[in-house]
């Protein structure tokens, strides 16, 4: 006896959202290479009237979110499994970890896990009267831009699609999460629109972190092995980096993303390790609990802060920032978070994403935060000048204050470029589900399309112009974002509500199909012998 | 709790019918089971003759409504599946329908003990023209193989004979655990079971039976239909 295994199809694609996306994405590209400066004009200035009329919209925003994330864990929808109550977890927890973790921090960890508690260390955003109270504040907002907020944003959308998809039955796509406001609607204009602007969004934004992120690779290089920095090094990059993302995008979930994000994770933990031995060991486990403690203790004031007293404009180059970018970022790692996440109760799912990652972050800003810190306030290198005048290379500035740092220094490249191909391979993964309409598991030359897109994207925009402008338009989009994640917590309250609450038939015919009938009276049928009866007739058979 | 299991269930409780000469008789009860407008019933209902089924919604159930109804609005309804082994049917309307469904419809009897609440739903006066869903609590008295080698689940509500085809919803879990079929009734040898009023063979226990709805869920899965 001979199976046969249906064929899987070349192409499955949503039309109009694969096709007006690949379009928008085509000639915006053309055109931002053409009119790179016009356009810088426009975004540029339109993103800083952003960052100081609507600040405390982003602040109120995330604040929203982080407290309705809260209250969905400790609810009684805690206890909803995403997928059914007879679903499982498709992958096991320390995967699980290690592909949010990929996915959602990335790249600017390595960078900023240095140069930021520098920054705000050097130039504090309130007086303080001593050093240590400037350590202790410029950790304290480091926490902040990374922590609890950035990971109640990517929480609601990824639980919002996850629960939407999962539990409700519609495609796992962007659209989905506002059925409950547009009802059928999503399946029609408004849901392409959605899906549309997503797909836009997403590739810009990882295309516009490639081009940044080969300029820092690129000076990391120049910088530890004297290697020239030019466009023909960094499109070799980008071409690397897109080749590995490309192959583990085509090999799929489990045996490409999974994989790559458990050797980034070891690879990361590997580079911690070696920071947290080799620097001021003692100086980072003190650290690490008091930046918590301190953190924790002024959560509220920090998280509600808007220089109104100040009266003065840092947190428009670094909170509103942050906020911006995250929301803006969402989508996509939201989307990435609910594909990995089914079959995890809503209460585990929100543990997962909002308390592991978090912590994982704090450990890793205390380790090379707190190292820099230390050989700025205890010793005579003055590490926060060369790392605030070339953030690219502070990571490597600090790996040099180390034994072995030429292994360290090796072993720091790998890291960064591992976090850049797990979230370009995630980023074309995300693309790929959504201009399929929503199939998790899209035909194989869809994914060898947007992957090699994106590293075609990032490369164009590198050689024409055009990385800042399109960066500023991805900020730009956070702000309407941020109204459309407001409008999600009532979107994904009503959705749960109607999950646990009653839950009813409705019935319409699509045509009229009844006729009205008289009702005779007759006696009921007969089950007597019935069994026995057909037992015996496929007996007989 | 009762109350949203019974929303939830009585929403799709049916009346089946039989289309005879520009009338319709009642048959049963069926019950949508998904949102692709398929539904379950007892296959004896209708026996072997498959044509000219019909379903009608039954009378409001949170309104007085009058006893007798002499009309009803019926929709044509195919046969998908039928196992005639184990008493239980797929039906599918044929007109196309915009549906919503409840989820977690169905599940299965095994993990509940016996002890447990259960609730039938039916309407158990259709033959008398009286299309009022009726909805009762009962317990769970026993789980039993008939001879033939069926999965009952016994229950203690005397159920009408027009509740036959209904679902036996498990209070605990919300989700339909068995079909029902009549009342249990064993005769003197054990070897069938009766519907109806004592007639000499059996005596009325005052118990109930439904088959297992894992029968329900072969023959879902043998349409390659999806549950939630």
């Amino acid at each position: 006896m001979s199976t046969i295994t249906p064929k899987k199809p070349l192409f499955d694609i949503h039309p109009k959202v694969f096709f007006t996306s690949a379009a928008i994405i085509i000639g915006f590209i053309v055109l931002s290479i053409l009119f790179d400066a016009y356009i810088g004009n426009f975004f540029g200035p339109l993103l800083e009237g952003i960052s100081t009329h609507a600040g405390w919209f982003f602040t109120l925003t995330v604040n929203i979110i982080l407290a309705f994330m809260l209250y969905i864990m400790f609810s009684k929808y805690g206890d909803i499994r995403l997928g059914g109550d007879e679903a499982e977890p498709e992958f096991k927890t320390s995967s699980w970890f290690a592909m949010l973790f990929s996915a959602g921090m990335g790249i600017g960890l390595l960078f900023y896990g240095v140069a930021e508690p520098m920054f705000h260390f050097s130039t504090p955003p309130v007086e303080a009267g001593s050093a240590a109270e400037a350590a202790r504040n410029a950790m304290n907002y480091t926490f902040l831009h990374w922590g609890f907020h950035a990971w109640a944003v990517y929480a609601l959308i990824a639980l919002a699609l996850a629960f939407f998809s999962f539990n409700r039955n519609q495609p796992l796509s962007i659209r989905s999460i506002f059925y409950p406001i547009l009802g059928e609607r999503i399946h029609g204009f408004w849901g392409n629109l959605i899906d549309i602007l997503a797909t836009v969004a997403t590739l810009f934004g990882v295309a516009t972190s490639l081009g940044f992120g080969v300029q820092q690779i690129n000076a990391g290089l120049s910088h530890l092995f004297g290697i020239e920095q030019n466009a023909v090094i960094q499109l070799l990059l980008i071409a690397g980096i897109t080749a590995i993302a490309t192959i583990s995008v085509v090999r799929g979930l489990d045996a490409g993303i999974r994989k790559l994000s458990e050797l980034n994770i070891y690879l990361a933990m590997g580079l911690l390790l070696f920071v947290f031995l080799a620097g001021p060991t003692l100086f980072i486990l003190n650290g690490f609990f008091e930046n918590v403690g301190s953190y924790l203790q002024n959560f509220a004031s920090i998280s509600t802060w808007n220089e109104t007293y100040e009266n003065t404009s840092w947190q428009n180059g670094w909170t509103v920032f942050y906020w911006a970018w995250w929301v803006a970022w969402c989508p996509f790692v939201g989307m990435f978070i609910a594909r990995v996440s089914r079959g995890r109760t809503i209460r585990e799912f929100l543990m997962g994403v909002l308390f592991v990652p978090v912590l994982v972050t704090f450990l890793w800003m205390t380790v090379f935060g707190n190292s820099a810190l230390y050989i700025q306030m205890f010793t005579s290198t003055d590490i926060a000048s060369v790392v605030t005048e070339n953030i690219p290379i502070s990571l490597f500035v600090l790996l040099e204050q180390f034994p072995l740092a030429s292994v360290s220094s090796i072993l720091g490249v790998l890291v960064v470029i591992s976090f850049f191909v797990t979230s370009s391979d995630s980023g074309s993964m995300v693309i790929d589900i959504i201009t399929a309409g929503g199939n998790p598991d899209p035909p194989i030359p869809q994914r060898l399309f947007w992957a090699i897109l994106e590293g075609v994207t990032a490369g164009a925009l590198l050689l024409g112009g055009g990385l800042q402008a399109l960066q500023s338009a991805v900020l730009v989009t956070g702000l309407p974002f941020a109204v459309v994640l407001l409008v999600l917590c009532f979107s994904l309250k009503k959705g749960l509500n109607e999950y646990t609450g009653v839950q009813t038939f409705s019935l319409k015919p699509k045509v009229r199909s009844s006729r009205r009938f008289v009702l005779e009276s007759t006696e009921a049928p007969e089950i007597q012998d019935w069994e026995r009866m057909n037992i015996e007739e496929g007996e007989d058979a | 709790m009762l109350k949203d299991i019974s929303q939830k269930f009585t929403s799709g409780t049916v009346m089946l019918l039989r289309k005879q000469k520009g009338k319709v008789v009642f048959l049963g009860s069926a019950c949508l089971i998904h949102q692709d407008g398929y539904l379950v019933t007892a296959a004896h209902l209708f026996g072997d003759d498959e044509q000219d089924l019909m379903i009608s919604k039954a009378l409001e159930v949170d309104a007085f409504t009058p006893l007798y109804t002499p009309n009803v609005h019926a929709h044509r309804v195919s046969v998908c599946a039928v196992d005639r082994i184990h008493n239980v049917a797929i039906l599918r309307l044929e007109i196309e329908h915009v549906i919503s469904a409840p989820d977690h419809l169905i599940g299965l009897p095994d993990t509940l003990p016996v002890g447990s609440s259960l609730m039938s739903v039916g309407i158990p006066f259709g033959h008398r023209k009286m299309h009022n869903i009726a909805v009762r609590h009962a317990v769970l008295s026993a789980f039993a193989v008939t001879r033939y080698g069926s999965r009952i689940i016994i229950f203690d509500a005397i159920t009408g004979e027009g509740s036959s085809g209904g679902p036996l919803v498990s209070l605990h879990t919300g989700r339909c655990v068995g079909i029902i079929i009549g009342r249990f009734n064993p005769s003197d040898e054990g070897s069938y079971l009766e519907y109806g009023t004592p007639d000499g063979c059996g005596q009325e226990t005052g118990l109930s039976y439904a088959v297992s709805s894992e029968y329900v869920i072969d023959l879902l899965s043998s349409l390659s239909v999806e549950l939630s």
